[in-house]
């Protein structure tokens, strides 16, 4: 059995934690009511008062937030807390629009630390290990929430961040990597390059890797351990309510344990927004419970998955989440990175010789994983291949700029993206996850 | 892994009021056995009366107020003493004209009129070796005491009817740094031997240096809790409570 890194907190009687979490919620609502004006006026509107929410259930009369609410606070809207309280800055990558800025204050980077630890500790990552992050570092939270558990377990950390396979291999040979921490897909290709190069995984050192920002089957799962000759682990955060930390799997691999003890987490049904009974799939629902400088009530976050808070054989009672696999929209998560087919049909627009209709493909490419825009041409008569082969690529180096994200364009006869009666798909991922 | 310790006391959502007014206004809390958690806030936040509602002396209007997991509200003041919840009451309350010995024996009522004398009468003799100042003087009337002695006269006479819980209510106030200290001290012992405490506490920085927990209370409302060192960390908490400017924090 793999150590529990906090046993206070994960292994506290559930009767315990429903205590704790509604003590959190209700400290949490007093500090937002007086200090996030957004908050303050959507319990007004609400007819509430703090004190008028008694228990868990009682948060259900709180409207939801939206990631348009975040979109329209941007940059700090929503800080509970003035800059001067604010120690670190981070973003979600959203690719358009406005992404999401989350403060942290030194409890919270603190908390971040230790949430991070817990799910390395849950899959046997130690002081024995060699962690190599491939992770983006920056604004993206997965390296350093990822970096900040890694030391605090005791690991020696490598910071090779994201980018070059040949380059991640060679580290892994000679650093003698034993455990990665990075997103599934960059794993998966790992491997194939591991392969497609004639290198023996026996000459690694490999044993554990905890993956993340990104769904992932269980056959991609399977690829990722036969080929690199490890245990693979899924874990699950978002940059929202804090980056990495906020579930992952331990060494049962039965569902991600959730860190109750800072998250209260609903699920819902997504078109009606109701809760659902446990063990059922619905929209993943956050309120922060710990969170100093960013605090979120009811936040959507479009990911679908199931609870289960029944005993777990490693035991923490902390309850498990399904793998979340699926989403509420057609959110594409690529490379770490956000895309909304809305985005970029707004980007589309400002082309005049464009048809309306646009079709975002994603599939596994050599290196890492592909985007394939493909758009109708509009009614425009004599439309040569030169010519289209030019707003071809005028399309493609906008979007590129536009989305900041390597992409392919690739311009299709008008209405031909329009089936037989039903439109087609705006996303068709082909990743098999 | 550290053993677990169980809840004693939990407050869910507990709202208190004088006739209209709304002192306690959802307060949940809790108190695992053997910690020392350090209610802190600002004068007229609610600290006293949320104290006097767990020992029975305010009445709860809404919430639950439980004890091992059973409800307490609405028990009299003396069953709740029965339970092992004592309160030290801010300004000492002692019987000026009676002995110090009497003041302890009285804290002890209940086990005497149990006829427990013999084990009355080891704690006495517990309490005289926590603070031999009491023993010294121990046929004085309690008004001859110094502000310090009746404070340890106080928690002394709490410890003789052998509280699973404390309730100490500012015990430091009025008192010279040095007996302040010495109070102090005297807390994180009893927690040694055994004892949980809920601590309200006018200086925060000792309070929250001794305690494990803490919770900020702000008009009746709690606006912060966790670690006792998380507290101290908090910057809000630093300037409203441990009178640090801007420039400081």
């Amino acid at each position: 059995m793999c150590a529990i890194w906090n046993p206070q907190a994960e292994t506290m009687p559930r009767e315990e934690l429903l205590q704790l979490q509604l003590e959190r919620l209700q400290s949490t609502l007093n500090r937002v009511y007086r200090y996030v004006a957004y908050y303050h006026r959507v319990l007004d509107e609400a007819g509430l008062q703090p004190e008028d929410l008694q228990s868990r259930e009682d948060l259900q009369r709180l409207p939801f937030t939206t990631h348009q609410d975040l979109r329209e606070s941007y940059p700090y809207g929503m800080f509970a807390l003035p800059l001067r309280e604010i120690v670190r800055l981070q973003s979600s990558l959203g690719t358009t629009g406005h992404p999401t800025v989350v403060g942290y204050t030194r409890n919270d980077l603190k908390h971040w630390t230790d949430l991070v630890a817990r799910n390395l500790s849950g899959c046997g990552i130690g002081r024995e290990d060699v962690v190599q992050i491939f992770f983006g570092y920056g604004l993206f939270t997965g390296g350093f929430g990822f970096h900040y558990g890694a030391e605090a377990v005791g690991a020696a950390v490598i910071p090779v961040s994201s980018g070059d396979l040949d380059r991640q291999l060679r580290i892994m040979q000679d650093f003698r990597t034993t455990a990665l921490l990075g997103t599934p897909s960059h794993a998966l290709y790992m491997g194939r390059r591991l392969v497609a190069q004639g290198l023996d995984p026996h000459s690694l050192s490999l044993r554990v890797g905890l993956f993340g920002a990104e769904p992932w089957s269980e056959e991609t799962r399977r690829e990722i351990e036969e080929s690199l000759l490890l245990t693979a682990y899924d874990s699950y955060g978002l940059a929202e309510i804090g980056g990495p930390g906020v579930a992952a799997e331990c060494e049962c691999r039965c569902g991600l344990h959730l860190a109750e003890d800072h998250f209260l987490v609903e699920v819902v049904d997504p078109a009606t927004g109701e809760p659902l009974p446990e063990g059922e799939e619905g929209e993943l629902v956050f309120t922060t419970l710990t969170k100093e400088a960013f605090p979120l009530l009811r936040y959507r976050t479009g990911d679908v998955a199931s609870l289960d808070s029944s005993p777990c054989a490693c035991g923490r009672t902390l309850a498990r989440l399904s793998r979340v696999l699926r989403r509420t929209d057609d959110l594409i998560i690529l490379q770490g990175a956000s895309i909304l087919p809305e985005d970029v049909g707004q980007e589309l627009a400002s082309f005049a010789e464009l048809g309306q209709g646009f079709q975002l493909r994603v599939r596994r490419g050599e290196e890492a994983d592909d985007l394939e825009v493909l758009v109708e041409i509009g009614q425009v008569p004599d439309m040569s291949f030169p010519v289209v082969e030019h707003l071809q690529e005028q399309v493609r180096d906008h979007l590129r700029r536009a989305l900041g994200l390597d992409l392919s364009v690739k311009l299709v006869e008008p209405r031909s993206l329009q089936g037989a009666g039903a439109p087609a798909p705006r996303v068709v991922d082909e990743r098999t996850l | 892994m550290a053993p677990r310790r169980p809840s004693l006391l939990s407050l869910q959502s507990v709202r208190v009021f004088y006739d209209s007014l709304e002192a306690l206004k959802g307060v949940s809390l809790h108190v695992n056995e053997g910690e020392i958690v350090a209610l802190v806030g600002a004068n007229g936040a609610g600290k006293t009366t949320l104290l006097n509602a767990v020992s029975g002396l305010l009445p709860v209007r809404a919430g639950h107020l439980l004890w091992e997991g059973q409800p307490l509200a609405g028990r009299r003041p003396d069953r709740i003493v029965r339970l092992g919840i004592t309160q030290v009451p801010e300004g000492r309350q002692v019987f000026g004209a009676m002995s110090v010995q009497d003041n302890l024996r009285l804290g002890a009522y209940l086990r005497l009129r149990r006829r427990e004398h013999q084990a009355v009468r080891e704690d006495l003799e517990r309490v005289f070796a926590m603070f031999p100042v009491l023993r010294e003087r121990c046929g004085q009337p309690a008004a001859n005491l110094s502000g310090g002695e009746q404070q340890m006269l106080a928690v002394g006479r709490a410890l003789m009817s052998r509280p699973r819980l404390l309730l100490l209510d500012e015990p430091t106030i009025g008192l010279a740094p040095k007996m302040a200290h010495q109070i102090l001290e005297t807390v994180a012992e009893l927690r040694q031997q055994g004892t949980t405490i809920l601590l309200i506490e006018q200086n925060v920085l000792a309070s929250l240096r001794v305690a494990d927990r803490g919770y900020v209370l702000e008009t009746g409302r709690i606006v912060l809790e966790g670690p006792a060192a998380e507290l101290l960390s908090n910057r809000d908490v630093q300037r409203a409570y441990l009178g640090k400017d801007y420039e400081e924090v």
